[in-house]
């Protein structure tokens, strides 16, 4: 079960490495992952949101929480 | 306010993140990291706050110098790498990086963006919010997808050490490597260009002048 749970998160980190070079591929299908949060950061909701997650992230992993 | 929606009503979207933020401050308090699950529901608590109006307009701050901004990142990687791991020295920098993240963040210097705002110049608003919404639709279904298998490893690996084994979060997979002589730095200097890239984004997408 160990690989299988792991396989999931590589496939699934190969699914966003495939998505993030989409645009780049094929250029006018989906816009560049940079492109979107730009975008979608322009609303405050979202803005923090994503700064909470990315603060967390550091946190989490320096703090041994 | 100058940057709310609609005379005051914040959009049906503004929810969806007080709900994300909601749902992870439970899972953090399920998981027992109280820390983690109080800064999630206070954030919160602050959007439910900011959509019903009930917090003043914050106007930005001035934003330090590109030079500035990149010696801070600099001294704070540099404490972050050199500082014993989950030592006192790394929360406080932790903590005052969320602080000032918080005073960048926060503040709207001018309304929102709408998708295909630009390309309406030149006819193409419709198929540029066509692309977008369909880059944003494979980004969240991405996200969600990851977030359910992290939580099904979570769930089914309570029951023991075998358990734990078999069905590994994200977590007990990234730790052992940010806690290696190695990997702290790399984790750091990741994090802080990850932090640096943010903070560009929020400033084109209206949180600076």
């Amino acid at each position: 079960m160990h690989a299988f749970t792991v396989t999931g998160y590589l496939v699934l980190v190969i699914a966003i490495l495939v998505l993030a070079a989409a645009p780049h591929v094929r250029p006018g299908v989906v816009v560049s992952f940079g492109s979107m949060l730009e975008q979608i950061m322009s609303e405050r909701p979202v803005r923090v949101t994503i700064m909470v997650f990315w603060w967390w992230l550091g946190w989490h992993f320096l703090t041994g929480a | 306010m100058s940057e709310r929606h609609d005379a005051g009503r914040a959009p049906a979207t503004a929810w969806i993140w007080v709900g994300v933020l909601a749902l992870t401050s439970s899972f953090q308090f399920g998981r027992g990291a109280p820390i983690d699950g109080s800064v999630f529901a206070a954030f919160a608590v602050l959007l439910v706050a900011e959509n019903l109006g009930m917090l003043p307009d914050v106007r930005p701050v001035r934003a330090p110098s590109r030079p500035v901004l990149a010696v801070l990142a600099l001294g704070c990687a540099i404490v972050l790498i050199m500082t014993p791991f989950a030592g006192p020295a790394t929360r406080v920098v932790l903590a005052l990086i969320g602080l000032a993240s918080v005073a960048w963040f926060w503040p709207q210097a001018h309304a929102p963006r709408r998708a295909g705002e630009r390309a309406v110049r030149a006819s193409q608003a419709a198929e540029e919010r066509a692309v977008r919404r369909r880059t944003a639709t494979l980004w969240a279904i991405l996200a969600v997808l990851v977030c359910l298998w992290e939580l099904a490893a979570f769930f089914l690996g309570h029951g023991g050490p075998a358990a734990e084994l078999a069905h590994p979060t994200i977590s007990s997979l990234v730790e052992p490597f940010v806690a290696s002589e190695w990997g702290r730095p790399v984790f750091v200097v990741a994090w802080v260009l990850g932090g640096l890239a943010l903070l560009g984004m929020a400033r084109r997408a209206g949180a600076r002048r």
